[in-house]
Formats: C-alpha cells, structure tokens, sequence
C-alpha cells in the first residue's frame, strides 16, 4: 500500500485528480475506523473524514514524501478529531482506570477462557472494551491495531514525543487485556 | 544466555510479541517461558488479543462516500463568480485586441485605406454608444503606440509582423497562466 500511495500521489501532481478516488478507496475504512474511536460517533466520523481528505487534497503539495502518506493523512485525521474532541471536552468523561495498570500479570488459572468463546464474541468485547479505553491509550492503540502504523508513525501522527507513545501504547494494550480477559471470564461464567 | 529472574515483565512480553526484543533478549524470553506457566499464559493471553485486535472488522463508509466527495473535491476546484467575470472579461478584451491587431496590419498592408477607417469610425461614433467609442479610440491608440515601440512600419516586413504577433500572444498567454494558477488551481 505504501508504495502504491506515493505513486498515486505522484499521479495526482502531475494533474490527474481522479487518482485521488483511488488513494480515498484504499483508505476510508480505516480512516473511519480511526474517526469512530476518536470521536465516538459514527456521523461526526464519517464528516471529519471526508474534511481530512479535503484537506489533504488541498495541502498534498506540501507533503514532502519523507513519511507514508497513511502517516501524513492520518495526522491529518488525527488533529481534526482532536479539535472536535476537544470542543466537547467538559460535556464529556472519560474513564480514568489508570490504577488498574498495576497487576500486569494475571493468574493463570483464571484465563484460558477465550477458549470457550466464539470468535465474534470476542471481536464484540474488544470492540467494546477499545471503546471504553481512556483516550490517551485509545488513540495509539486504534493507531497502532487498525491503522498498523510503526511507534514511530503515531509519535509523527499524535505530534507526541516517541518515549510517550511506547508508554501509553504499552499501558493500553494491558490494560486492554486486563479488561477483554475479565470480560471474557465473566462471559463464560454467565453461560 | 541472560535467564531471567523471576517472571518476564509485561513490557517484555509485549515486545516479544512486537518482534522488539534483540536476539538474546527474545531467546531468554522464550526459554523462560518453556519453564514459566505464569509467563506462558500471559504471552498467550496477549496473543490473542493482539491477533483479535488486528483482525476486528473495519467501519465501513457509506457506498457513495468517494463519489461525494470528489464531487464535492470537484466543485471546490471550480473558480469563484470573480473569476468567471475576469475570464469573460479577458476574453471580450482580446477579441477586440485581436480585431485591432488585424486592423491595424490591413490599414498598414494597405488592403483597407485608412481614410476608410476615419469613415467607419465617424459612422460607428453615430451609432454607438459613448462607451464604444472610447473603447475603439483607446483600441486605435494603443495599436499606434505597439506599432511605434515596435518599430512597425513601412517597410518591415513579414517579421515585424510575426514579432508583433508574437509578442501579443506571449503577453495573453502569460496573462492566461497567471490568472489561472491563481485562481482555478488554488484548490
């Protein structure tokens, strides 16, 4: 994809616009993907990306090529679900379980559970857990999961410094697995 | 070998699974967790929600969301009312410079007489309006100013003409370019 990327953006300077339909379709699922997690709703997500790919239309002549256009874009993404996000921030919680991030190790004769569940119930509980992540974990998770970027592209999208990124990525991600495996449990002792 | 003390931390086994650990570094790991079924369980546990996570279902956009927005692309891309009113008003004014560009080679080629010209114009100022009138008049004396600086005479040629033809059309495409990088490409 990425060196696809740069040669539709190669096409798209040389003056065919059409291209760009090409570079939209590679990447709007994920990009919506993004949105939804940043932003929480689906209708909101759907118009900062559409306004993220106008923008990056209308600013492709400054991108230089050093990065991946995925990461530029998503920057892009990123900053305007930022702002929205923060235009609604007071109206708005968020959890706040950072205390939970102390038993990394879970006991092993609690877990083995996902055994028992479906596939799609376990994508279902994710989802759901991803969502309920507070959001400086939330974002560099969905970057790092969805969009596959590198720590160093979401240190390049989130404009935040590398050593951060790690910390916070590492956080969610246990944090993440902390929550999906209790759910699980709780789900096969349910049934 | 490095063994490890204790149990693998969690940053460890998350960079196990992120393929970041050095080579030592990940096969102390691993030998840990032949003989750690504490380690063993998270590493797995980690694994499955690691793959789960990279194979959850992407949103999908609504089927006509490319469409719209390049029709929307599109639409940004097209030039502002001003710049329509500049177009057409550019276009008007090299009609009428072209028309008295070829004027003025009949006039001086001598296929038309320029007293003819005189009668034509004194007809026309009977019949158009004021406006017209100052449109040819300042037409006529910019025609006479270009054939002067250009030194366009009896006697030229065929290449004062080309150099004057040359020259307008340079100016128009220059104009052209210009007008148009400025306001239809400014996307």
């Amino acid at each position: 994809v990425p060196d696809n990327d740069q040669k539709i953006v190669d096409e798209i300077r040389k003056g065919d616009t059409r291209s760009y339909a090409v570079l939209v379709e590679l990447h709007k699922n994920r990009a919506l993907t993004l949105g939804v997690r940043l932003v929480g709703n689906r209708g909101e997500a759907e118009e900062l990306v559409q306004d993220a790919f106008l923008r990056a239309y209308q600013n492709l002549g400054q991108f230089r090529g050093d990065a991946k256009f995925s990461t530029w874009f998503y920057r892009i993404l990123y900053n305007l679900c930022m702002t929205k996000v923060a235009r609604r921030r007071g109206k708005m919680s968020y959890f706040n379980d950072e205390n939970e991030l102390d038993c990394m190790l879970t006991d092993p004769d609690e877990v083995s559970v996902h055994e028992k569940l479906e596939e799609e119930e376990t994508r279902q509980i994710l989802a759901m857990e991803m969502d309920l992540l507070p959001e400086k974990f939330r974002t560099p998770v969905t970057l790092f999961y969805v969009q596959e970027l590198t720590y160093e592209e979401i240190a390049t999208v989130m404009d935040a410094p590398l050593g951060t990124v790690k910390t916070n990525l590492f956080r969610g991600r246990n944090l993440l697995r902390k929550r999906v495996l209790a759910r699980m449990k709780d789900e096969v002792n349910a049934a | 070998m490095n063994k490890i003390p204790g149990h693998c931390t969690s940053e460890q086994i998350q960079r196990l699974i992120d393929n970041r650990l050095d080579i030592a570094e990940s096969a102390a790991a691993k030998e840990h967790m032949d003989d750690c079924a504490t380690c063993r369980q998270s590493f797995d546990d980690l694994l499955l929600v690691d793959g789960s996570l990279k194979k959850m279902p992407l949103e999908n956009t609504r089927p006509d969301f490319t469409r719209a927005l390049m029709a929307k692309l599109i639409r940004k891309a097209k030039p502002s009312w001003a710049f329509v009113l500049l177009e057409n008003a550019a276009s008007v004014l090299g009609l009428l410079v072209v028309l008295g560009i070829m004027l003025a080679v009949f006039v001086w080629t001598g296929i038309v007489d320029s007293t003819h010209v005189s009668q034509s114009q004194s007809v026309a100022n009977g019949i158009l309006s004021e406006t017209w009138r100052s449109v040819a008049t300042g037409l006529h004396s910019s025609t006479s100013w270009l054939m002067s600086y250009l030194s366009l005479g009896q006697g030229t040629g065929v290449f004062g003409i080309l150099m004057f033809v040359l020259v307008i059309v340079g100016v128009l495409a220059g104009v052209d370019r210009l007008v148009g990088r400025r306001f239809v490409h400014k996307t």
